[in-house]
């Protein structure tokens, strides 16, 4: 047992027993070797399904709409923490309605960097820190953590979580020196070739399941647009125009508010590239506004917020300012 | 593969003959049809109770109860304007053509109920169907016992079908109580929920049915007064709506636990309902 | 009838039928597509092959939008095609979608106009419980050919006249049946099927249905459509008008009952509010109502809703909690 996993279940006893919550989730053994499942403990003889995981590659924070008018307690790597902050900042949950029980986070494996190691895998162990074993069907193999990180994990800025009204001890990753590389590679393309990468690898592939959409801990209207009748706003089929508006909508839908747990991408039964949209924006209001989110329950929102220094290089203004027009 | 008689989903093109606003608010309308094809139109026979899907081209279809009885000329529907599809039918001016399919579903078993009496129990706009059931019923009046029917409204702008009402009210050989939510100017009839004027009326359940249509609130305080009266579960008809997509028993989306609406009703007995989940 | 096809010989017989036929493969692990030589064989698809008479978009009529125009129905696909490498439980969820669709024209069309070529698995995928639903990959069911590998050879089962005709393309010569007798027996003594479907059918509805474990199993649920849409036993659908330009079309195209959508009435009014309701409905469905109406789950032991499930919700802890309720 990962003596991480003792931490957590440790606290989560104190945590129920002084009342901080009523519920805690978090996460616990799932059905194959290389999944975990969300899960809620209710009392302290449950604390033992809890786990810290490999694996855990949805963001409890999705769950809390369920456990409305309940006090909540969420173990929180920093994805988590910054989840629960941004629906603080928005009015969906109240700070003093949820405990964050943080763990300093030394990423997620991907599910499916594992299974394709073999034919069947019948194992995982997981160190944490440098190695994972993995014994499949046809033997074992030690790989190196690092390989088998999940991507947004090794894209990571905030692995230890910036609030918290506990923190664990343990060792996070340190966070990532270039988390826009992939995003970069992308960048780097023509028009063309980036629109082609677009039709190939996301829209040309969604099924329309909305498992993004709906593992997203940011994703609450009470109707998506998709939802809509009247007026519709999107076509429901697999037509690439409807698709595509689809994930455009979505991804800026996030812009200045998602945290990046990589939900989406692990949701997707399709193995869509996802946060690569998201990141992209992410990427874009660093740089444009100096701004990340789910940082601070109490900061303004990115998107709600003037400041007359912001950037106006959207504008057309500019252009016509270059033209000498105004 | 056995070859099954064909069900499929192809509206008929029919004819808006005639267009009625029946209610104040001119949220309810009645679409008077003629379907184009002659022969189908011969053809089109139909129980009181079923339904059929009304179609716009370019906003989809979506089930609405036969308001007509079997017998007359046009097919009648009064429509609820609240969704998208009926949004768009209550725009579309009389000579417009609309999408039919049906009859579906099973319709109220009327050759059961010969011999007994009848008490047809209504709320709101949801009289449509019983509207069918009145006509079919006093068309063959002497098939039936005492035929009574309680119809309310919020108020008496709501009441549909007035001039009906007015001729029915006259007849002897039926009883037709209309009820309104609360006092209004100018109305000198029942004033009382559903439930109340049903109590005081206390038909009696010995040899007798009772349809109930209405909102689910009317339904749920109706029912216990049915029960007081001495109906039985097995004499209590009510007509289910869901949502759906086929009206034939593919989509699925009708379903109330293992009964699909569009199939297996809308019409089901008390007796019935009790045993499924309650979704709907 | 029994016939042995080489395994060399594969390639050669798909071409030949690919001259005569349209003819679909599994081309990667995302699904299958027109045969262009890419063959995926390892193991089943992630998308089945339900979308062959099932597919993501299928235009019921079509209409100038404008008042008073008469919709024309649209003509179904009547060009014959060949799917190669349908694993039997795809298959098998073919017949059973078919007890509810066989009145439908547009089934109806596309499943005259489909040949189906099944092909055993080496081995049990890793989520895979065919036989515990009552499949018998060997049986052919729904299939024209069913082929076995078996050592450096195919073992090949004319099921259909269909069948025997496309067999005829290839080089494969009878024989074989003992071998593929024998397989089939060693699976069934091997892989019985689940005790759990007769105390499912034994099991009150109501019982089931108002058992306290929905809540516990339907948490995590993120109740989106990836079981639904990847699952060969689905078939509930969505009706769209879609209108582009002065083109009107009514499209049918998949639904999954996971949406809050789905039972939502136009009043707002929904029937199966609570994500939960809508869990229990989708797993009610299959093993419960369809099982009581039809006398077989509706479902095949594919497994994919178990690898693919973003919330790693697995079928056999709902079946196990339905049946021992």
């Amino acid at each position: 047992m990962s003596t991480l996993t003792e931490k957590i279940r440790e606290a989560v006893q104190k945590v129920l027993a002084e009342g901080l919550a009523e519920v805690v989730l978090g996460y616990t053994q799932g059905s194959l070797p290389y999944r975990n499942r969300v899960t809620a403990v209710n009392t302290p003889e449950e604390t033992s399904k809890l786990i810290w995981p490999s694996f855990g590659v949805l963001n409890p924070a999705n769950v809390l709409h369920k456990l409305k008018g309940k006090k909540v307690a969420l173990i929180s790597p920093g994805c988590v923490s910054r989840a629960v902050v941004v629906l603080c900042q928005e009015g969906q949950v109240k700070r003093d309605e949820v405990y964050l029980l943080g763990v300093p986070c030394p990423g997620m494996l991907d599910p499916s960097k594992v299974r394709d190691l073999g034919k069947k895998i019948l194992r995982v162990e997981d160190d944490f820190k440098e190695k994972v074993l993995v014994v499949t069907s046809e033997g074992e193999k030690i790989v190196a953590r690092e390989e088998l990180l999940r991507q947004n994990c090794l894209e990571c800025r905030h692995p230890t979580p910036p609030v918290y009204d506990e923190l664990l001890e343990g060792e996070a990753r340190k966070p990532s020196p270039s988390p826009y590389q992939k995003v970069e590679e992308i960048e780097a393309r023509e028009v063309s070739a980036r629109w082609q990468w677009f039709q190939e690898a996301v829209v040309s592939r969604c099924i329309r399941c909305y498992a993004c959409r709906n593992a997203c801990p940011l994703c609450y209207c009470p109707t998506c647009f998709v939802d809509d009748s009247r007026p519709q706003w999107v076509g429901k089929t697999r037509d690439p125009v409807d698709t595509a508006l689809y994930h455009l909508v979505r991804a800026y839908h996030l812009a200045g508010r998602c945290v990046d747990c990589g939900s989406c991408e692990a949701a997707c039964p399709m193995d869509i590239p996802l946060r690569l949209l998201t990141k992209k924006l992410e990427k874009e209001a660093l740089s444009a506004f100096s701004f990340e989110s789910g940082l601070d329950p109490e900061a303004p929102l990115l998107l709600t917020t003037f400041r007359e220094e912001d950037p106006e290089d959207f504008m057309i203004t500019q252009e016509l300012k270059a033209l000498g027009k105004i | 593969m056995v070859a099954a008689p064909k069900k499929d989903m192809i509206p008929l093109p029919a004819k808006i003959e005639k267009v009625v606003v029946e209610t104040d608010d001119g949220l309810l309308k009645s679409f008077y049809l003629r379907l184009l094809d002659e022969e189908a139109q011969r053809e089109f026979k139909h129980t009181p109770g079923q339904f059929a899907m009304l179609s716009v081209a370019g906003k989809g279809e979506c089930p609405i109860g036969i308001a007509s009885a079997p017998s007359e000329e046009l097919i009648m529907f009064t429509v609820f304007r609240t969704g998208l599809v009926t949004d768009a039918l209550h725009r579309l001016p009389e000579g417009a053509i609309i999408g039919l399919r049906g009859p579906l579903g099973n319709g109220y078993p009327l050759e059961k109920f010969r011999g007994k009496n009848v008490v047809l129990i209504a709320g709101g706009f949801a009289v449509t169907t019983l509207r069918a059931t009145l006509v079919y019923l006093l068309e063959h009046r002497e098939d039936y016992g005492e035929i009574t029917m309680i119809y309310g409204a919020r108020n008496p702008g709501l009441l549909l079908y007035k001039e009906e009402l007015a001729a029915w009210r006259k007849r002897e050989d039926m009883k037709l109580y209309l009820t309104i939510d609360r006092e209004a100017p100018g109305w000198d009839g029942l004033v009382g929920f559903v439930p109340q004027i049903t109590e005081q009326v206390a038909p009696s359940g010995e040899n007798a049915v009772a349809l109930v249509c209405g909102p689910p609130i009317m339904i749920k305080f109706t029912l216990p007064v049915l029960e007081k009266c001495g109906f039985g579960p097995e004499q209590v008809y009510l007509s289910l709506e869901n949502r759906m997509r086929c009206g034939i028993g593919l989509c699925h989306h009708c379903n109330v636990g293992p009964f699909l609406v569009c199939r297996d009703g809308p019409v089901i007995t008390l007796a019935a309902l009790k045993r499924l989940p309650p979704e709907y | 009838m029994y016939y042995i096809l080489k395994r060399e010989d594969l390639r050669p017989w798909l071409e030949a039928i690919n001259r005569e036929y349209t003819l679909f493969v599994p081309r990667t692990r995302d699904g299958f597509g027109p045969y262009e030589g890419e063959l995926y064989l390892e193991g089943k698809t992630r998308l089945s092959a339900k979308e062959f008479f099932l597919p993501w978009r299928e235009p019921l009529l079509v209409y100038e939008a404008r008042p008073g125009a008469l919709p024309k129905v649209v003509e179904g696909p009547v060009e014959k095609r060949v799917v190669f490498g349908v694993r039997p439980c795809d298959a098998r969820g073919v017949i059973l979608i078919e007890k509810v669709f066989s009145p439908d024209p547009f089934w109806q069309k596309r499943r005259e106009a489909t040949s189906l070529i099944g092909l055993v698995c080496e081995e049990p995928g890793t989520e895979c419980f065919c036989w515990a639903m009552g499949v018998n990959p060997f049986s052919g069911e729904g299939l024209d050919l069913v082929l076995v590998p078996h050592e450096e050879v195919y073992l090949v089962k004319v099921i259909t006249e269909a069948g025997k005709k496309l067999l005829s393309l290839s080089r494969a010569e009878e024989g074989g049946e003992e071998a593929f007798l024998s397989r089939e027996k060693e699976f069934k003594a091997k892989f019985p099927v689940s005790p759990a479907l007769e105390k499912l059918r034994e099991k009150d509805l109501m019982t089931i249905y108002e058992a306290p474990f929905w809540e516990e199993l339907a948490l995590p649920c993120l109740n989106c459509g990836a079981c639904t849409f990847l699952c060969p036993t689905c078939y509930c659908f969505d009706v769209q008008d879609e209108v582009v330009g002065s083109e009107g079309v009514r499209v049918r195209l998949p639904e999954a009952c996971m949406f809050e959508l789905y039972s939502r009435h136009a009043s707002g009014h929904n029937p199966r509010r609570s994500p939960m309701a809508r869990f229990r409905n989708r797993f009610m469905h299959k093993f419960k109502y369809f099982l009581d109406e039809y006398g077989e789950p509706l479902c095949v032991g594919c497994g994919r809703c178990n690898e693919e499930c973003p919330a790693n919700i697995n079928l056999w802890d709902i079946v196990r909690a339905m049946s021992e309720v």
